[in-house]
Order: structure tokens, then C-alpha cells, then sequence
């Protein structure tokens, strides 16, 4: 039964589902809530296995359930030596801070490192119908999107407004250094201008890495497919921003609101010494000023998310057998964030797990598996491909490390 | 009988299954193959977690799963298995009373450590360092400083020296808790400041010696920043708020959040509290210590008088003009309704600020003021 036998068949969409409730996931978090606080803070690795399980567990295609095999005690090592680590870091920034800053220099190049264990740990660790995940990503591609790729450009202008610099400094022009200063500007400016082509490449390389079984998952990205989100995104800010201004003018002006006094404050306020907060508006004119700006950030936030995740979605696929899908609109998303917003602020943070839940249930209701041919079947050829590559992992070191791949 | 799918060794094609179990044995059927029997002590059973699918591992490395949750759970009790009470934990979980025990218990130890716990850990911690290193930590904060905010004092070298004499001769000889404390006169424009790091090196502003009208006054400010020194108030605030970053960490599982919004509200409403029962706590030494000098505490509300009228006045001329202090003070005490204002002001910000109401503080310093007239008068 392959596809030579059916060529009629065509490409049916299976719905990604997420079956757990927030009340169930409330009674597992306070559980490992409660237990990792007796156990000062060693039971937040059993705690991690519990949750993961239980997302993992619950989250289904075709009805079977992925899952989640990591051993608690291989993710103590990993977080012992993380958390040694951050304490150090946390103690050397506050005390030595010159002290603090090299260390975080040579944490950070360890980083990149870091990340592809945790992603290859990961990989190993989660299965779907008996076969596990696995990750081939090169280090090297790491270490160039991360610590070489994104510095570019600063490199680049700080040698060349360094010679400018130089010249006009050897040559006795007064405007020494003012080249080499904007040169160097524009070189930062650059490095902004470089965070969409590099968030593209990173998350083609998580793709292209991962592997389930023998098959094999891959996704052609487009830097300008991202560039065009980040522009209109500008383009939306700029309407934006012009019809707040409108509409704060319009009701300041309605209820005679002096904002001048205000601004005022705002610009003076942060100076030490005595507090020097008089011209300071009331803290409820302040709240309100800022919601359109936090409802804008927000805005933002689902903007990118629901256009960046349906362009990877879309150029992502197992084998020519399975091919992904994201419907995530925009305003959805936007409304599903605030009602978790406020959901976390109403309840002082307790609505954390309701709020895990939606997460997931939302993520995988907006997911499609478009599938050529029997899924079934083309599982069902799937073997284990890393057991013959030997278990051993070593040390893992699961950092959950935010690499902007929040799916 | 419980139904579910069997899988082979590291394989993902599957056959329905079915498992039934008698006290110690099981029998194992599907369709496409040969029963299997054996012992269930031989059985690796999964751990339940809600009600996500159980896998059970047999010795040959197949694999059953099931969704029937409740049937896996009588058969591991009911065989006495050795995994049994890892079903513990579920048990805990699907009970609502031991939620609710466990959801009090987590407030409860969640609100004392942060609310006691922490700031007593970081005050022992931080009287137990020796004076030696607590010196070495602002080593060589005043060198960053003075490349960023601070410029070099314009004041006169003469009055730098008198208040210097002043400072080592009648301030110092009070203390004896072994630090080296040194003065040093900085400017940062248009501020009246002082502040200690905690190796004893007191930092004054330019601003805030003009403003002053009398030693005394100086005195007062300098001593509140040697109480900060004494009670190593820079390291604990250095220690609280590791601790809060940490256990933030750890409550929430990600270190991503140290950088969240709503993460750093509760960071920093936490730390201006203790912030502001650092500032109270060194405005008693100043009070205590001015008693036994001999200075009437009374001085400290009349600097802190200066410098709010001082902000103030800075508020309205802005640039340019060095305010002229007799004048725009005569002003400032005829417009009542200023003063006010920035007191309500204060007040509404009062958990924001890392300094305690004005008023409050000058109103202690009043009481303690009080209490040194009648020691004289004694």
C-alpha cells in the first residue's frame, strides 16, 4: 500500500489537538510547586519531567499523543551546574561589576553550545507513536548565527570609522572623528537591520535538524517574506502611533487635561537624590496613558507571531508525506494574548497553568497536518534512527532557552 | 482486560492489543501475533500524569500504551508491583483537599521566605562578611561612577578640607566598627546628593554642600550615610536581590523571565520596600549618633526642607541660570499649594519610591529632635 497503488489519493488535513484542562494542570503545578519548594529547589527536575509529560501527553495528531522521556536526574546535573552558574553571574554583576562583565563574556560563548545540546536533548527526549526525535544541526552554523553573524556589521564599521578616523584625525580636519562616529551608528543601525534575516536562519536550522525516525523534516524560509513582515509592521506602527497622538490629543483637550505638566514629569523623573516627582501626573492618568501603548505592544507581538509562524508553517514538511500549517490570525491571537494578560494580572500569576493550557490548546487548534498519502503507513516506516547512533548524552543541559522559537 | 496499542522495539507500526492480568501474571493478545505472557513484577509501568496515555514496557523491549488510566492503576495495586507508590503522587494530584493544603502551604512559605525569610538571610549574610570584603566590592564602583554621572568637585579646596577635618575629627571618632570611611566631593549638576558604597567611601555633591547653611546640616547627611555603610546596606540590597532574581528563576522554571515585565514589578516593588526601610533605618543612626555628638537631630529636617524646595525650584527655572536659592526659597514658602501638591504627589508613589515620604522623615527627625531637648534640659 504506497503511493504508486493510490495515486488518486489526495492530500487530506489532520488537526493537531491538545487535550488537557486547566484544572487537571492546576492540581500538577501546585503539586510540583509545593514539593520543589520543600526540597529546595531539587524537585523542579521531577517537576519539569511531570509537566512536560503532561503537555507533551496531551497533545495529539491523528490520536496518539507525543511524549516525553527525559530522566530527572540527567536534567539535575544540567540544572546544578546552570544554576551554579547563574548564581555566580548574579553575584559577580552586582558586586564586581568589571568582574561581572567578563564572566558574561565568557558565559556567552559557551552559549551556542548550550543551546544545541538542550535542542538535541530535547529532540532525543520527545516521541510520537514509539519513535523518537533526534537533531543532526551542525555546532559551527550555531556559533555563526549567534555569536559571528549578528557583530558583522559593527566590525565592519568600527574598522572602517576607526581608519576615517584616523585620516581625518592625520590629516588635521576639525571634524575629527565625526565620520568615524556616524559610520559606527550606522554599523549598530545594521545590526538591527540584521535581526530578521538572522531569526529566519536560525529557525531553518532548528527545522532542517530535527529528524523522526529516518524521515527527515526540512523548511525553505524566506528572508524576505520576513523583512516584509517586519516593514509593514513599521508601516502599522507609524498609522498607529499618528492615531494615538490624535486620539490622546482629542481627549485631553475634551476634559481640559493639561498634558504639558505631565510630559514634564516624565522627562525629569528618575533623577536622584531627594524624589523629584511633583509634576507627575496622578498614577491613574499615568495607567491610562500607558495601556494604548501596552495594548500596542501586544498588538505587535501577535503581528509577528501569527504572519512568521504561518510563513515557517507553510515551508515546513516531513518527507514530500507531511506538510504543516498555521491559521493563526492575527486579531485572534491579539485577544487571546490580552484575555491571558489579564488573566495573570487579575490573579496575581495563579492563573499561570489556565494560562499554560490555552497556550497549548490555542497553538495546536491553529495547526494542520497536511498529509499526502496514508499517514499511518508512512509512520509505520519509521525506526529509531539515533538508537543505533548509541544512547549515551552525556550531562544535558536543558536550559529552555528562548531562542524565538515559540510555537 | 485492558485495551491498547502494542508497539515493537524502537518501531512505530502498532497493532491493537489487548492486556488482561490475573494477581501476579499477565497475558498479552493481539491480532497479529502470538499471546505473550509473563510475571508482572517484570512490567515497567509509566508514571500517571493526568490522564495522557500509559505505556507499559514488557522485557523485550515492546511497548503497550493505553488511555485506560484507571485499569493500569487496579492492576499495579492490586499485583503489589514495585511501582505502586509512584501512583502516590497522582493521588495527591487528583485530590482536591490536598490541593488546596498544598496551594496554602505554597503562599504561605512563597510570602514568608520573600517577606522575612529573604531580607533576614541577606542582613546575616551580610553582617557575617567580614569588613575586609565588603570593602572590596565597591572597589571599583566609584572609578565606573566617576566616568559616567560624577564630574570633578568645583568647590572650594579650603572648605573641601575643613568639612574633611570636620568629618575625620567629630564624625569618625563615634565609630569603631573598623571601616575605613573616606569623603569625597564630587559634583553631578543640579543634584544634591550623597550616597556610601560599602567599603566606607562617602560621596558628596557640590549642590548639596551649598545648599547646606550650616556643618551641622552636613553632618546630619553624612552621618545618615554612615549608618547606610554600618548596617551593609549596599551588600544586603546586592544579596536580596539575587535571591529574588533566583527564585523567581526557579518558580517559574525559565530563565527567560528575569527579563519579563511581569517579572521585574514584583523585583522592583519588593526592593523599594526594602529600600525604604534601609533609608529609615539610617536616618535612626543619623538621629542617634547626632544625639550623642551633641547636634540637635533637627538639622536633618532642615536640609531635607532644602532640598525638596531646591527640586522644586529646579522644576521652574529648568536651564541656563543658576538658581538663586535666598529668593526662589522666600518664593516657594509663600506658595503652599506647591508643596501640596508634591506631597500627594509622594504619596501616591509611595511604593515606587526607593526613599520613604519626605514628610514622614522629617517628622522623625522632629521626634528625635524632641527627645534631645529634653536630654539637654535634663
Amino acid at each position: 500500500m504506497n503511493q504508486v497503488d493510490q495515486p488518486q489519493m489526495a492530500a487530506s488535513a489532520l488537526p493537531f489537538e491538545f487535550t488537557g484542562t486547566g484544572g487537571e494542570f492546576f492540581k500538577i503545578w501546585i503539586m510540583n510547586l509545593i514539593l520543589t519548594i520543600l526540597t529546595l529547589g531539587v524537585y523542579s527536575a521531577w517537576a519539569k519531567v511531570r509537566t512536560n509529560r503532561y503537555f507533551y501527553g496531551n497533545t495529539k495528531l491523528s490520536n496518539s499523543s507525543f511524549d516525553y522521556h527525559a530522566d530527572p536526574i540527567v536534567l539535575l546535573k544540567g540544572r546544578l551546574i546552570s544554576v551554579a552558574l547563574l548564581l555566580i553571574y548574579i553575584f559577580l554583576g552586582n558586586l564586581f561589576p568589571v568582574a561581572g562583565l567578563v564572566f558574561a563574556v565568557l558565559l556567552s560563548l559557551v552559549v551556542p553550545w548550550v543551546i544545541w545540546r538542550s535542542i538535541q536533548f530535547n529532540a532525543r527526549m520527545t516521541s510520537y507513536r514509539n519513535v523518537r526525535f533526534s537533531f543532526d544541526g551542525k555546532l559551527g552554523s550555531l556559533y555563526k548565527y549567534i555569536l559571528l553573524l549578528p557583530f558583522i556589521p559593527l566590525i565592519v564599521a568600527v574598522i572602517i570609522g576607526a581608519v576615517v578616523g584616523y585620516q581625518s584625525y592625520s590629516s588635521g580636519s576639525s571634524y575629527f572623528g565625526t565620520a568615524g562616529f556616524v559610520i559606527i551608528t550606522i554599523g549598530l543601525f545594521a545590526m538591527y537591520l540584521m535581526v530578521p534575516y538572522i531569526q529566519k536562519a536560525i529557525t531553518a536550522y532548528y527545522i532542517n535538524g530535527h529528524n523522526y525516525g529516518q524521515g527527515d523534516l526540512s523548511a525553505e524560509l524566506s528572508g524576505r517574506k520576513y523583512y516584509l513582515v517586519y516593514l509593514s509592521l513599521i508601516g502599522w506602527s507609524i498609522l498607529i502611533m499618528i492615531g494615538l497622538s490624535i486620539a490622546i490629543g482629542v481627549v485631553a483637550v475634551l476634559a481640559g487635561v493639561d498634558t504639558s505638566p505631565m510630559l514634564q514629569g516624565l522627562a525629569s523623573a528618575g533623577v536622584g537624590g531627594a524624589p523629584d516627582i511633583s509634576a507627575l501626573p496622578t498614577l491613574g492618568t499615568l495607567a491610562a496613558l500607558s495601556l494604548p501603548f501596552l495594548f500596542v505592544g501586544i498588538w505587535f507581538k501577535a503581528y509577528t507571531t501569527a504572519k512568521i509562524r504561518s510563513h515557517v508553517f507553510a515551508n515546513t514538511k516531513m518527507d514530500d508525506v507531511i506538510q504543516l500549517e498555521s491559521n493563526m490570525g492575527v486579531m485572534r491571537l491579539f485577544v487571546f494574548y490580552l484575555v491571558n494578560f489579564l488573566l495573570m494580572v487579575a490573579t496575581l500569576g495563579l492563573a499561570y497553568p489556565w494560562v499554560k493550557v490555552r497556550i497549548a490548546r490555542f497553538s495546536a487548534d491553529a495547526t494542520l497536518a497536511h498529509v499526502t498519502g496514508n499517514l499511518d503507513h508512512y509512520i509505520s516506516q519509521q525506526q529509531n534512527y539515533q538508537s543505533a547512533l548509541g544512547d549515551e548524552m552525556g550531562e544535558a543541559f536543558d536550559v529552555g532557552a528562548d531562542v524565538g522559537l515559540s510555537f | 482486560m485492558i485495551k491498547g496499542w502494542l508497539y515493537t522495539e524502537n518501531s512505530s507500526a502498532r497493532k491493537e492489543a489487548e492486556l488482561f492480568s490475573d494477581e501476579q501474571s499477565f497475558r498479552l493478545t493481539s491480532s497479529e501475533s502470538e499471546p505473550v505472557s509473563g510475571s508482572i513484577s517484570e512490567l515497567e509501568i509509566s508514571q500517571r500524569v493526568g490522564n495522557i496515555p500509559r505505556k507499559i514496557t514488557f522485557p523485550d523491549r515492546s511497548l503497550f500504551e493505553t488511555a485506560e488510566n484507571d485499569a493500569v492503576d487496579s492492576l499495579l495495586s492490586s499485583s503489589g508491583h514495585k511501582s505502586r507508590h509512584v501512583g502516590m503522587l497522582h493521588i495527591f494530584e487528583s485530590c482536591w483537599q490536598w490541593v488546596a493544603i498544598a496551594l496554602v502551604a505554597t503562599l504561605a512559605v512563597g510570602f514568608s521566605t520573600v517577606y522575612w525569610g529573604m531580607p533576614y538571610a541577606s542582613k546575616k549574610i551580610a553582617y557575617s562578611m567580614p569588613v575586609a570584603v565588603t570593602a572590596a566590592i565597591s572597589d571599583q564602583t566609584l572609578a565606573l561612577l566617576d566616568k559616567s554621572i560624577l564630574e570633578e568637585s568645583k568647590l572650594d579646596p579650603d572648605k573641601q578640607n575643613a568639612i574633611r577635618e570636620h568629618f575625620k575629627e567629630k564624625l569618625l571618632t563615634l565609630q569603631n566598627e573598623g571601616f575605613e570611611y573616606e569623603l569625597h566631593f564630587r559634583d553631578m549638576p543640579k543634584i544634591p546628593n550623597a550616597f556610601a558604597l560599602p567599603s566606607g567611601d562617602i560621596i558628596i555633591t557640590d549642590r548639596l554642600v551649598q545648599l547646606a547653611d550650616s556643618q551641622e546640616e552636613i553632618d546630619s547627611v553624612l552621618l545618615h550615610e554612615i549608618g547606610h555603610v554600618v548596617h551593609r546596606h549596599g551588600l544586603q540590597r546586592v544579596l536580596h536581590s539575587s535571591f529574588v532574581t533566583f527564585a523567581l528563576v526557579l518558580a517559574s522554571g525559565d530563565i527567560t523571565a528575569i527579563n519579563s515585565l511581569a517579572a521585574a514589578i514584583p523585583i522592583f516593588l519588593l526592593e523599594s520596600h526594602y529600600s525604604r526601610e534601609n533609608e529609615t533605618e539610617s536616618d535612626v543612626y543619623a538621629f542617634e549618633h547626632m544625639i550623642n555628638a551633641g547636634i540637635d537631630p533637627i538639622y536633618f529636617s532642615t536640609i531635607m526642607d532644602k532640598m525638596i524646595k531646591y527640586s522644586l525650584v529646579e522644576d521652574k527655572v529648568d536651564d541656563g541660570n543658576e538658581p538663586d536659592h535666598e529668593s526662589s526659597s522666600k518664593k516657594n514658602t509663600s506658595n503652599e499649594e506647591v508643596m501640596k501638591d508634591k506631597a500627594d504627589a509622594e504619596e501616591q508613589f509611595k511604593y515606587f519610591s526607593s526613599h520613604p515620604l519626605s514628610q514622614e522623615r522629617i517628622e522623625l527627625a522632629k521626634k528625635y529632635s524632641e527627645k534631645f531637648s529634653r536630654q539637654i534640659s535634663r
